[in-house]
């Protein structure tokens, strides 16, 4: 509204003030164009007189001078315009123009304005701009989290309200909030019974809340959505993670692999996928962590680098916990056991694998190595 | 908000135009003073008008409005205020809209101190100017808006590296108001005609217009010239490339006009040549925006790419130089002719000058133009270089330069050219000796090189003496010689200062491209090399950050005859918005010439760097020369007197008889 204010206060000052000549009383060209020319004339004639008498230039070139002025001031005289037969218009006809061109500037400046201009926009200065993004964040953050504590208010009233665990979860999951996300899913898959949406939302969160690592827990939901709907990709590629982070890096491969032959073209997640392909390709050869994982630990603080690699350690004994037949898998737990200073469970998790394995010998071999390496005695 | 406030005032700016354009001619041709009055506030009405719409674009600019498309496409919010300022006409809508607001500027002069014009004549010129401020606004409203909005952007993609620099603020300004302050002398040309006679208060106003047009083109051109030596890492200072040439072509039909228009002022005489000048100055100023701002330079093509811009360019061209070559063609015939005078007087000079100025303007143009009319018309890529302009417009440039001092020695309406020859002795020798000197220190060649530098010496010799005989130094006692030179006019000096100048570029250009060295050599840490009696250590690199950019800088130091002299550090940048590197070229000044230094790219394998290195002989003078030209246009710009030229020894009545 100001803004169209604005318009027509600037319309109107402009019209004011060009139109106003057009308002006057009504006269004939007062001076004919050639009075300009003879007043120049003269003025130069005053100008040679006042030189003359300051001593610039001599009584000589003065009068030379003045004699060449005078022959252009006749000669401009002679050819001098008659007077114009005074051409009076008529004193309305300023005034009719004037409400003409009141009239019509309005219509064009708008129509060709608006052809071009975009009034309803605001400006967006760049520091506002951020300002308003930033606020506009907070407040969906709030807004959420206003959500959040009423449905959690309900959910403690009645908590077998499964629909309400279903509704919360995946708003835990988009706060952040994994671990609350994580039982909610498996508490909506109890009261509403098990399906692959509830077991995928369920495992999901669990490796977020595991900073990445695909944990027992995870790994056993995937496997359980591929029992009930076997076409699923997603557990697919999950427990390919699993195999690649326990340190079957050939088996993960070749279920990557696998993933890949299966996948179309076109697929949305083929770039992951072969990005793992390649980086576990990149390991086998000898070359370590890729470039990429270093740096993305690199960008961690210390101490939130000793918790995510105490993360993957505590991932790691859970799952071989649960399934010890994995030789590559022990050894790296018992060296991180070993690197963390964790002395006590280095031994614990060696008489495990030992436990474990006892049925092969070469690993046995290989584990009685590893402790004299280590230094860990026996 | 302000910017669509922006957008209005320029859309009411154009309708405003429109007005000025119909109401004023109106009034003239039918004698009605009312309708002649409204040219007067619509030609202040819209230099406010366009005026707001400016700041409301650089106020955008100044906040980063990445809602606006031109500041999202040319700017960036961590660039540093000056360049948010400048960056305005760092880019081609913002500079067409810089462009009508000189332009509007200049009307509202014409409008607000024009009052001892006959009023005929300042309403068709106000008229004239406020056609060119139309098909200029429509232009910009249709076809290059700056005010077009976009989905807010969160940044924006910066501003081209080269662009970056303080001379940004200053070097456009220049070349515009020199570019549009033509257009005054453009619009006096055709009100001129409209009316079909030229009288005395018409030389009176065109000369001081054209002439700051002039000085301000000089500035431009110069400034744009040091910009490119320094920031470009080329170490050269003109390179006949197209956009030079643009701007180059008016400021040569410029000094044309404004020789023309003296002659005017004090004879009323060359009255055709000063109209025909007037048009074709403005006419070259506008091709020169146009090929600039159309992208027609770089290729042909860009009409193609955006039709809608290169019809309305092609449609304003035929408009008003049609329109006013036509005009011409058919309203010069009646001019009056003014004051007769012989072949051998201060006006055949000035007439010669504009012959050899016109026809060195024509090689010019030929040669910028006639690679894009090939390209255009049968598709075969050529290039014109400085082969063609220095065999074409250099030969040109020899007998205007000799005929200078001779020029402005002989008298108004018949010469001496005996008498003037006697007077120009001692200049005549002071050049001899200086090709002399020239010739023993560079007898290696190229041999034209002397003839070159004397050529300047000449011209700056001829400037000083003619001052030296006007307040007859040395055969006057020196109070009369101290009063005299107090009371030559400024325009007076004016003149002296203007030629003296261009004797200084001369000997500049000349020095710098015959005796230029250049040496590229690969240097690593500790390692040293020789330049024009100059030993560079260098001494290794070092990285350094700037406010939107990372450099590499090289540290060298720089003895003379094993005295330290200085120490230079030319870097590399590589900027993070738009990322594009740039070469910043370290330079020492010193009085004979500059030592020009420039870090390359690395070697691989700690091969070390590239640098190249170049010693530009006097190349200062070219520069100094432009200024010393300048400051003598505003010499003459503030002697307000009337002109009127006597022939000096009219006193006899036989001669005032034979007109």
């Amino acid at each position: 509204m100001l803004l169209w204010l604005l318009f027509s206060v600037m319309t109107a000052a402009t019209l004011a003030l060009i139109l106003r000549p057009l308002m006057r009383p009504s006269a004939p060209a007062g001076e004919s164009a050639g009075d300009g020319t003879l007043a120049v004339y003269r003025d130069q004639l005053l100008e040679i007189e006042a030189e003359a008498n300051r001593g610039v230039i001599d009584a000589r070139e003065a009068e030379a001078t003045k004699a060449e002025i005078a022959r252009r001031l006749l000669a401009a005289a002679d050819t001098r315009e008659p007077p114009p037969a005074s051409v009076t218009a008529p004193p309305a006809l300023g005034r009719r123009m004037a409400l003409g061109i009141a009239a019509l500037t309005p219509i064009m400046t708008l129509a060709l304005y608006l052809a071009y201009g975009a009034p309803g926009f605001p400006g967006q200065p760049h520091a506002e701009h951020m300002q308003e993004a930033l606020q506009r964040d907070r407040m969906h953050t709030a807004q959420v989290n206003d959500l959040v504590a009423k449905v959690e208010m309900r959910l403690r009233e009645a908590p077998d309200d499964g629909r309400g665990w279903e509704v919360i979860a995946p708003v835990y999951f988009k706060i952040g909030r994994y671990r609350d996300a994580a039982d909610a899913f498996a508490r909506a898959g109890r009261l509403l019974g098990e399906s692959p949406a509830r077991l995928a939302g369920f495992a999901e969160a669990t490796v977020f809340a595991a900073d990445g690592i695909v944990t027992e827990e995870a790994r056993k939901a995937y496997e359980r959505i591929l029992e009930l709907d076997s076409e699923r990709i997603e557990p697919r590629f999950w427990l390919a993670l699993a195999r690649e982070q326990d340190g079957d890096l050939k088996g993960a491969k070749a279920d990557f692999e696998k993933l890949l032959a299966t996948a179309p073209a076109d697929a949305p997640w083929r770039a992951s996928v072969e990005e793992r392909v390649s980086a576990i390709t990149q390991r086998l050869e000898g070359k370590g962590p890729t470039a990429d994982d270093i740096a993305a630990s690199a960008r961690l603080d210390p101490a939130q680098r000793k918790a995510m690699i105490e993360g993957m350690v505590d991932g790691l004994a859970q799952r071989l916990k649960a399934n010890g037949n994995d030789l590559a898998g022990w050894v790296r737990l018992v060296r991180a056991y070993t690197v963390l200073q964790r002395g006590d469970e280095a031994r614990a998790a060696l008489a495990d694998a030992r436990k474990a394995l006892a049925t092969d010998d070469a690993a046995q071999q290989t584990l009685k190595q590893l402790a004299t390496s280590l230094g860990l005695g026996s | 908000m302000i910017t669509e406030l922006g957008h209005f005032a320029l859309v009411l700016a154009l309708v405003v135009a429109l007005v000025q354009t119909l109401l004023p001619a109106l009034g003239a041709h039918y004698k009605d003073a009312r309708l002649m009055a409204v040219g007067e506030p619509a030609a202040v009405a819209q230099l406010i008008l366009i005026g707001l719409s400016f700041f409301a674009l650089m106020h955008a600019y100044v906040v980063s409005d990445f809602s606006v498309e031109t500041v999202w496409a040319n700017s960036h919010s961590l660039k540093p205020m000056l360049y948010k300022v400048s960056g305005v006409w760092g880019n081609h809508e913002g500079s067409m809209l810089l462009w009508v607001l000189i332009l509007a500027a200049f009307g509202a002069a014409v409008a607000l101190f024009g009052d001892n014009l006959p009023r005929g004549l300042r309403a068709n010129v106000l008229s004239v100017q406020a056609l060119i401020a139309v098909a200029f606004l429509l232009f910009i409203i249709a076809a290059s808006n700056p005010f077009i909005r976009i989905p807010v952007q969160s940044e924006g993609r910066g501003l081209n590296p080269i662009l970056q620099d303080p001379a940004l603020a200053f070097h456009p300004p220049f070349l515009y108001a020199g570019y549009v302050g033509l257009s005054i002398a453009f619009s006096f040309a055709v009100a001129a005609l409209i009316e079909g006679r030229t009288d005395a208060a018409w030389a009176r106003w065109v000369r001081p217009w054209t002439l700051a047009a002039w000085v301000c083109l000089t500035l431009g051109i110069a400034m744009g010239s040091w910009w490119a030596y320094y920031e470009l890492g080329w170490g050269g200072w003109w390179f006949w490339d197209p956009v030079e040439n643009a701007s180059f072509m008016p400021w040569l039909a410029a000094t044309a006009l404004l020789h023309s228009a003296l002659v005017m002022e004090k004879r009323e005489a060359l009255k055709v040549w000063t109209i025909l000048l007037a048009i074709l100055a403005f006419s070259l100023s506008l091709m020169g925006t146009f090929l600039v701002r159309s992208g027609v330079l770089t290729s042909v093509h860009a009409f193609a790419v955006d039709p809608r811009r290169g019809v309305f360019i092609l449609s304003i061209m035929m408009l008003l130089i049609g329109g006013a070559l036509a005009l011409f063609a058919w309203r010069a015939p009646s001019l009056k002719q003014g004051g007769l005078f012989s072949p051998i007087s201060r006006e055949g000079a000035l007439v010669l000058n504009n012959v050899l100025l016109t026809v060195s303007c024509g090689t010019v143009f030929i040669g910028t133009l006639y690679p894009l009319a090939l390209d255009a018309l049968v598709g075969a890529k050529i290039s014109v270089g400085p082969p063609y302009f220095n065999a074409t417009f250099g030969p040109l440039m020899v007998p205007l330069l000799f005929a200078v001092p001779i020029g402005s020695m002989l008298s108004w309406k018949r010469g001496d050219l005996r008498g003037v020859m006697e007077r120009l002795m001692l200049t005549g020798l002071v050049t001899a000796f200086a090709l002399a000197v020239t010739f023993a220190f560079m007898h290696r060649g190229p041999w034209l090189a002397p003839f070159g530098l004397a050529l300047g010496v000449w011209v700056c010799a001829g400037a000083v003496s003619e001052w030296g005989q006007r307040v007859k130094a040395f055969a006057a006692p020196w109070d009369e010689v101290w009063r005299r030179a107090r009371g030559l006019p400024r325009a007076a000096y004016g003149t002296a200062l203007a030629h003296f100048g261009i004797g200084m570029a001369m000997i500049g250009i000349v020095a710098t491209t015959a005796w230029q060295s250049e040496s590229v050599v690969a240097l690593k840490p500790g390692e040293q090399t020789t330049i024009a009696g100059y030993t560079l250590d260098f001494k290794g690199v070092a990285p350094s950050q700037g406010p939107n950019y990372n450099e590499l800088l090289g540290l060298f130091s720089v003895s003379r005859n094993g005295r330290p002299v200085v120490d230079l550090t030319p870097s590399k940048r590589a900027y993070v918005m738009p990322p594009q590197p740039t070469t910043e070229a370290a330079i020492h000044v010193a009085l004979l010439g500059d030592l020009y230094v420039v870090l390359g790219d690395e070697i691989k394998d700690g091969g070390g760097y590239i640098v190249r290195l170049y010693f530009n002989p006097l190349v200062r003078f070219i520069w100094i020369g432009a200024l010393v030209m300048a400051i003598g246009g505003v010499f003459s710009l503030s002697d307000r007197r009337l002109r009127v030229g006597a022939p000096r020894r009219a006193a006899r009545a036989s001669l005032a008889a034979a007109e």
